[in-house]
């Protein structure tokens, strides 16, 4: 048998092409399979087309069938993988974020309601022990501790000092006073009613012109000042420090009452306005108190959180929400708006002060605010409100607008 | 243009018949739809020269069915709908001489030769050799008569043109190695001359060792082609079973089970072919065993007698 002949025995190329790659009717691949059987030739053909195919793992049949059918499913979410994954990965970012900042809250709101329970049923307490960096000093000793005529010396208002100790800072009193001015605990007869150091602690900032000390009182307040700035430098010993001496600042807290300056912590509320010392000081007091809170419930904020501080001098008002975050009204709180951060860690207060007027404009503002409350009409006639801001690490900004804030 | 239009019958796609005479059996929508869908004019085909192809190409393998059978309209559409029509047109737009057809095939097909060439030589060198001889020859270098020829015009479009190009090369590597074994010399050792033992008395008395090859022979014959392949590819060829599913397409699972029914069947059969020819079931299983050394059969021209009916007659001129 010629080669032709042998050849022309055989199926053709396309047969058997297209036996191994199954495209075939069954009735032609029982042909084939029955010539396989008998032809080793043509068996080793097909074997090595099967194998070469599927070493190149290019099976045309195969390729045609994945042409007719849609394209596998983890190819086509094979290039949704990235994305997804950034997805993925923010939102595990997010979450983080979000669990660490909750439990910053429990723990911020946590300390507030430590003070404001420490505060509440400690009696009220002499200046001179209220706080350590006092009682430190032994210019207190010197310190004339009641005026005649039963009304008290107005604490310095000090936001280191109540950094030192927190409990007092939430009672600081307003340097104004003017919320004070005609409130019957104001009343000499009243003050003269209190105990000497309720009296000291609620009594109104207003100056004495009889009182000859008053820039030695200064100048001892500022002392006072510095000490409390250097303690207040660390957290931790802010907390440590607002459990000591708590009950101690008590009595002295909110003697400059008749500021609006509110601290709010989810359910709890308190307010820098300071009560009278004698009973219907207090009574003052917890209607003060409960006005705050009332006032406080009322503001929304943009962010839908509540406010745990606020301040303000009408009709600008300065609110923090739970998040830190600080938004000004110009519309005593018809309308807010959030402030750009221009301070550090987390605001915790926002408070109105009084300053001179010349001294608002440079920082730090106490050496011009003690002299204000002391030196009588005329610095006070100069005085400008400011707003302090306290953050988290017993820090302070100052702004006169509630825009622009700038250390201390 | 009516009849053009017009279903065919059965008795006028009869094959083969005259290509011109069957243009009007198929139905005009028809060849419209695989037109569009073979996207022959890119490859500077005419419709004319499209409708030839796929007659050509129907009539040549008488629409799948077997030969002497009529193919009705709906065979006839199915037939041409499993083409590989975009292959079929880029092949003959090469055999034609289209420079973006061969630059297209080259694109697709030159890579995936070499390595498949390389993968059934099993040699980088001998395959590329074998892809680049190949690739020489679909570019028509080979004249016939002064004529051009190219073997793309045999490509008929039932499997896709990269499996065609591939078993070609096994092809070609195959008659390459036949004809190279053909040429050894007679020092080197022969496969297939095995030496002659030595002459031992078989224990099985002759009558039933010619009694069992008989009954083996009527055995093998009675095996569909399927389970002689089996038999073949795994007894005679040595092929995994790996390699024979990849050949049939089932898991190898399936393969060893079928051979295994096989090999049983086939023992069944040869114990009742012998107790036909008169033996006991027990004088039986002793024939069967016997030393194969003993018989005088060669399975493998044996399994290779039996008629491929189908390819002789289909080599009848």
């Amino acid at each position: 048998m010629s080669a032709k002949t042998q050849h022309e025995l055989h199926p053709d190329v396309e047969t058997l092409s297209a036996f191994a790659e199954q495209a075939q009717g069954e009735r032609e691949r029982v042909e084939v399979l029955a010539h396989l059987a008998v032809c080793g030739r043509c068996r080793k053909i097909v074997a090595m087309v099967c194998e070469a195919s599927t070493a190149v793992a290019v099976t045309p049949a195969g390729a045609r069938r994945a042409a007719a059918r849609p394209r596998l499913w983890w190819r086509g979410w094979g290039l949704a993988l990235a994305p997804l994954a950034a997805v993925a990965a923010s939102a595990v970012i997010a979450i983080y974020v979000h669990e660490r900042d909750v439990e910053r809250n429990a723990e911020v709101a946590r300390v507030e309601q430590q003070r404001s329970t420490e505060k509440a049923p400690m009696p009220p307490q002499p200046p001179t022990q209220a706080a350590p960096p006092v009682t430190a000093s032994p210019a207190p000793e010197t310190m004339p501790r009641e005026r005649p005529g039963g009304r008290k010396r107005a604490p310095v208002a000090e936001p280191d000092e109540k950094a030192a100790a927190p409990p007092g800072a939430m009672n600081e009193p307003d340097s104004s006073g003017e919320r004070y001015a005609g409130s019957p605990a104001e009343t000499p007869g009243t003050m003269a009613d209190a105990p000497a150091p309720s009296a000291a602690a609620f009594a109104p900032s207003r100056p004495s012109p009889d009182e000859k000390k008053e820039s030695e009182v200064a100048l001892y307040d500022e002392e006072r000042r510095m000490q409390a700035e250097e303690k207040a430098t660390e957290e931790h010993r802010f907390a440590a420090k607002a459990k000591t001496t708590a009950s101690e600042h008590d009595s002295d807290s909110g003697s400059a009452g008749g500021s609006e300056q509110v601290v709010v912590t989810d359910q709890q509320l308190e307010t820098q306005a300071a009560p009278p010392a004698s009973e219907g000081s207090l009574m003052g007091f917890r209607a003060g108190r409960s006005s705050a809170a009332r006032a406080a419930n009322r503001v929304h904020l943009p962010s839908g959180l509540a406010a745990i501080s606020i301040a303000h001098e009408r009709p600008r008002m300065l609110a923090i929400d739970n998040s830190g975050a600080l938004f000004l009204s110009e519309d005593s709180g018809a309308n807010w708006e959030p402030v750009t951060t221009q301070w550090t860690g987390r605001a915790l207060l926002v408070r109105k002060r009084e300053e001179l007027g010349s001294a608002a404009t440079t920082p730090p503002p106490e050496k011009s605010k003690v002299a204000g409350d002391i030196t009588g009409s005329d610095a006070a006639s100069e005085s400008v409100k400011v707003f302090e801001l306290l953050n988290d690490q017993g820090q302070l900004w100052w702004s006169t607008d509630g825009r622009i804030w700038t250390a201390k | 243009m009516a009849s053009a239009e017009s279903v065919a019958s059965a008795a006028e796609a009869k094959i083969p018949a005259e290509i011109p005479a069957q243009r009007g059996s198929i139905h005009r929508r028809l060849l419209d739809e695989l037109w569009r869908k073979s996207e022959a004019d890119s490859w500077g085909l005419e419709r004319v020269e499209f409708d030839r192809i796929l007659l050509d190409a129907g009539a040549a393998q008488n629409f799948g069915l077997e030969i002497g059978a009529s193919a009705t309209p709906q065979e006839q559409a199915a037939f041409f709908r499993g083409l590989f029509l975009g292959d079929l047109v880029l092949a003959r737009a090469c055999a034609a001489g289209n420079e973006r057809a061969w630059e297209h095939f080259i694109a697709r097909h030159r890579q995936p030769l070499i390595r498949s060439a390389i993968a059934i030589t099993g040699s980088e060198t001998l395959g590329r050799e074998l892809a680049d001889q190949l690739y020489a020859e679909l570019y028509g270098l080979n004249t016939r008569e002064g004529e051009r020829r190219c073997p793309l015009l045999s490509y008929r479009g039932r499997g896709s043109l990269m499996g065609w190009l591939r078993t070609t090369l096994a092809q070609r590597h195959v008659d390459r190695h036949r004809r190279s074994w053909r040429l050894k010399s007679l020092d080197d050792p022969l496969e297939e001359i095995v030496a002659p033992a030595a002459e031992i008395v078989p224990d099985t008395p002759p009558a039933e060792l010619s009694q069992l090859e008989r009954a083996v022979e009527e055995a093998l014959h009675e095996r569909d082609a399927e389970e002689r392949f089996l038999l073949a590819a795994y007894y005679l060829d040595g092929q995994t079973l790996l390699q024979i599913a990849r050949v049939l397409g089932v898991h190898e699972a399936t393969v060893s089970r079928k051979l295994r029914r096989a090999t049983g069947d086939t023992r069944k059969q040869v114990l009742k072919n012998l107790q036909r020819g008169g033996l006991s079931r027990r004088a039986a299983e002793e024939a069967l065993g016997a030393d194969p050394r003993d018989l005088d059969m060669n399975l493998k021209k044996l399994l290779q007698s039996s008629q491929a009916k189908t390819f002789k007659e289909q080599a009848t001129p």
